[in-house]
């Protein structure tokens, strides 16, 4: 769980893979009719007088010829500088801080994730259907309030263990969180299988 | 955002795949594109050699393209770019419904990887039927869960049983929508242990 913008994510899949298409049939078009070999050289001959008529308007001294030629890569590095930055929004939100409370009188109080991961584990300790646990917190884009901060539990269930009863485990977990805490946090619990699902011993008829 | 939203937020993020990997491919070639073209053109304002092609030879080339290219050449490249984009735009648009799947439940966002809900109900099935773990195996797609069950030689099993035996665990789990459950008993026998 993290803060990437899925919308933006498909939509930009979107666009990409429309523009591919798009040239692709244009390509493929090229090579199965004479008639788009021709058009296509004429419209590409026709953009490049533009191009030069469009360099003439704003003419500069040597060796940059025109201003216009400096607008083409000055487009390129702003599209550059965007794709970094679409880079840089994937992913993030992850805070080690599960909670926080500001109170005027006795100072700020914070709990750090890890606190609350090692009362878990502790907790699960010689549970039956629970091989593993892990806990991370994250918080939502642009909230620095710290009641906006959600965790994420992830319960590693014993091979043939039931996920209901890993869920009442859940769920118990969850309201002693709470009571630590002292307030209702979002929690998203998964019940998963994984590497230590495998190494563990299946869960035995009785 | 109140609290029934966020959990369905939380519930419809943990079961869905974000693309994130696609997306960031895409926008890494992308970047490398900007960054390659942008030197190209500072290089040629410089009065310096090209990396590969300068601008001006590049825009000759493209225009040159149908003629210096075999038309089957165009035609293979071209149906290739449409299909990677096509591709693409799939991924955009379809789900990506992740093996994992929701479970009721009133305090948390619960969500159960499709892996549990089969191993449990093999083990279900199995002690239903006294058998060994690797005789039964399930698995969990997107409405049903698959058992198939291989009998011991010379000891019939009861279908019906078992089928409700593994109901019965898909059913505890009480997930947000049901999965049906049917099991097949393979004609071949494992022999006794």
């Amino acid at each position: 769980m993290n803060n990437t913008n899925r919308a933006m994510n498909r939509t930009f899949l979107a666009l990409a893979g429309l523009i591919l298409v798009g040239a692709g049939i244009l390509v493929a078009a090229a090579g199965l009719s004479a008639d788009v070999r021709t058009g296509w050289t004429a419209v590409a001959g026709s953009a490049l007088t533009a191009w030069q008529a469009l360099r003439n308007t704003a003419p500069s001294p040597e060796p940059l010829g025109s201003w216009w030629s400096l607008a083409v890569p000055a487009v390129l590095l702003l599209a550059a500088l965007t794709t970094i930055l679409w880079l840089a929004r994937q992913g993030g939100g992850r805070t080690r801080t599960a909670a926080r409370e500001d109170d005027p009188e006795l100072g700020a109080t914070a709990v750090e994730v890890s606190y609350l991961a090692a009362a878990v584990e502790a907790a699960l300790e010689g549970n039956r259907s629970v091989v593993g646990s892990s806990l991370t917190a994250w918080r939502r884009r642009g909230s620095k309030n710290a009641a906006r901060t959600s965790l994420r539990l992830t319960l590693q269930a014993r091979r043939g263990a039931s996920p209901r009863e890993v869920a009442d485990v859940a769920e118990e977990l969850v309201r002693s969180i709470d009571a630590l805490l002292g307030h209702h946090t979002d929690v998203l619990v998964r019940i998963g299988t994984g590497t230590r699902t495998t190494l563990a011993r299946a869960l035995r008829a009785g | 955002m109140n609290q029934g939203r966020m959990q369905k937020r939380m519930l419809r993020r943990e079961t869905h795949s974000s693309r994130t990997g696609l997306s960031v491919a895409t926008a890494v070639l992308l970047l490398a594109g900007f960054v390659w073209l942008g030197a190209e053109c500072v290089l040629a304002l410089l009065g310096r050699g090209p990396l590969v092609a300068g601008p001006d030879a590049m825009a000759n080339a493209i225009r040159d393209l149908p003629q210096a290219v075999q038309p089957a050449g165009l035609t293979a490249a071209g149906t290739a770019a449409a299909v990677l984009g096509a591709v693409l735009l799939v991924a955009a648009v379809k789900g990506g419904r992740r093996g994992r799947r929701t479970m009721h439940s009133e305090r948390l966002a619960l969500v159960v990887d499709d892996e549990a809900i089969a191993a449990a109900v093999s083990r279900q099935v199995r002690l239903a039927a006294n058998l060994a773990p690797e005789q039964v195996s399930t698995t969990v797609g997107r409405r049903r869960a698959h058992v198939s069950v291989r009998p011991t030689s010379g000891q019939p099993l009861d279908r019906e049983a078992l089928t409700e035996a593994a109901a019965r665990e898909v059913a505890s789990c009480r997930l947000a929508r049901n999965l049906a459950a049917d099991v097949a008993i393979a004609a071949e026998g494992a022999v006794g242990r």
